[in-house]
């Protein structure tokens, strides 16, 4: 029986890793033929520089302004990364204290989904007002931003555990630390990937919210300067770097995310 | 079962308390702004207040915001939920199209502003377009949701009972799909707001976005907390908005949720 079940399993991931290379294929084989038609499109029709640049004139503009563009990306992904960083340690302690204090937990849930709905775009000139200008308020942005979709996840995630487990852990007496340990951080784990993935693609965009709003260093700030010098092969390059990016954590994160849960639902 | 509580006092824990909470709330600041302890980031109550008398313009900018947010909302909705409908409807397209909106969610929206601004030219076509493009996943994902709420076992009934595909779709794909239609509504909202207000960030000549710019680099303080309360009552009435009218259109099977 065993035998069959890792059969089914070797099957699976085979399937599995025969599909991701096909789809790695097609978007890639998707890609090539975009940027040929866009650059058949762009010289045949004659459509000027700064509606549409040819792909060609992108590309350069990423070997001429390549150390620009590399710079305002990493200070982007730095605050992006810190202020995801803040958040996650915030979210998981303040996730552990609602599972140990019901109490707590049903106090502050309510204000924190009234905090919850308040858009990125009220939060940055505020945080902005406080911290002024620089990484600073960037980090700050993004951990606020970040916050809310982690935290309830994961305090869904530690509450929503199976009741047989509870029953078997009461009987054995485990402590409240044990609990945590053993049952509702490992229940825990699939609800922090879905926090995750929705706090990612956040963190990018609060990033670069807030550099646009402050005018500090960064990509959001590169593409806003670029587009109004009419500088249109850096503003497309730094447009493509930032889907990329953004594109790049959604699929890690997804990833991640099917990774953890196959466990809980084979 | 919870023990039926009466209706005054469920009123009071459901309105009465928050806002006296809030009325404390605004004293204290007020009190604590008169008495100098407050920092400067932190305007008292009365000094918004008296930014609302003292700002002819306001109205406008409320007004401009809201209607840019609405038209990219409206023109959303009319796509996503057609969109998802085909997507139901036809199957091969099924993938495609929630890739696509997947992958227009996915990006980071206010990227696109400076190049939508070089295509549509500077106007409010710009600011409506992302807050169209920011609030279309919610609707799309809903949408196709619902309409694949309804189970196999309704399915088989209507076919049994010989319903047409009509009667089909009125008796039983629609109403199984408003709850999810709703939800998305609501979720998608406040996201409208915040695409037209962060446009406006990018380059307008009206609305709170471009409000809220002008006083940051004045440092004026007191309008600052003006337009982010402003774009905070907007999110919220947009959500609230469609609570209400799922309310009062559906009385079964409310707040059920959609995969983000």
């Amino acid at each position: 029986m065993s035998k069959s079940r890792n059969e089914a399993v070797n099957q699976r991931i085979a399937t599995a890793s025969r599909s991701v290379s096909r789809r790695v294929i097609s978007v890639v084989a998707a890609a090539c033929a975009v940027l040929l038609l866009w650059q058949a499109a762009v010289v045949g029709f004659g459509i000027p520089n700064y509606i549409v640049p040819p792909p060609l004139s992108v590309l350069k503009a990423f070997v001429t302004e390549g150390k620009i563009l590399w710079l305002q990306t990493a200070f982007t992904l730095m605050g992006a990364a810190i202020g995801l960083v803040v958040s996650i340690s915030f979210a998981t302690s303040t996730a552990v204290a609602f599972a140990m204090n019901r109490g707590l937990a049903q106090a502050s849930l309510p204000v924190l989904i009234a905090f919850r709905s308040m858009p990125a775009a009220a939060i940055a000139p505020i945080i902005m007002l406080i911290l002024g200008r620089g990484l600073n308020t960037s980090i700050a942005v993004v951990a606020i931003v970040t916050f809310f979709p982690l935290l309830v996840n994961l305090a869904r995630g530690l509450v929503t555990v199976d009741r047989n487990a509870v029953e078997l852990l009461h009987v054995y007496g485990a402590s409240r630390w044990q609990q945590l340990r053993y049952m509702r951080v490992p229940f825990a784990m699939p609800f922090l990937f879905t926090g995750l993935r929705v706090a990612g693609a956040s963190a990018i965009l609060g990033a670069m919210l807030s550099e646009w709003i402050t005018g500090s260093r960064g990509l959001g700030n590169l593409i806003l300067e670029s587009g109004e010098m009419r500088e249109t092969e850096i503003l497309w390059a730094a447009v493509l770097v930032s889907v990329v990016i953004a594109l790049t954590v959604f699929w890690l994160t997804s990833a991640a995310e099917r990774l953890v849960v196959h466990w809980r639902q084979p | 079962m919870l023990p039926r509580r009466s209706l005054a006092r469920r009123m009071w824990s459901s309105t009465g308390m928050p806002l006296a909470a809030i009325i404390v709330l605004l004293g204290l600041a007020e009190s604590a702004k008169y008495f100098g302890v407050l920092p400067v980031f932190l305007p008292s109550p009365s000094q918004v207040a008296a930014e609302v008398v003292d700002n002819p313009a306001l109205l406008g900018n409320v007004a401009s915001t809201a209607y840019k947010a609405a038209s990219g909302y409206g023109i959303a909705a009319t796509v996503a939920v057609g969109a998802a409908a085909i997507a139901v409807l036809v199957r091969p397209l099924y993938g495609s199209i929630y890739n696509l909106g997947v992958g227009i969610h996915a990006v980071p929206i206010i990227a696109t502003a400076p190049l939508l601004a070089l295509w549509l030219g500077v106007g409010p076509q710009v600011q409506i377009t992302i807050a169209a493009l920011a609030s279309q996943f919610p609707m799309l994902v809903g949408t196709m949701q619902g309409l694949q709420s309804a189970d196999a076992q309704q399915r088989e009934l209507m076919h049994v009972l010989s319903a047409t595909r009509a009667q089909m779709l009125r008796f039983l794909l629609l109403p199984s799909a408003l709850p999810y239609l709703f939800a998305g509504f609501k979720i998608a909202a406040p996201s409208a707001i915040l695409g037209a207000v962060t446009a406006e960030w990018a380059g307008a000549d009206r609305g709170v976005g471009a409000m809220m710019l002008y006083a940051l680099f004045s440092y004026d303080t007191p309008k600052v907390w003006l337009a982010v309360l402003i774009t905070c009552l907007m999110a919220a009435g947009g959500y609230g908005f469609w609570a209400l009218v799922e309310h009062v259109a559906i009385y079964w099977d409310r707040d059920v949720e959609i995969a983000e």
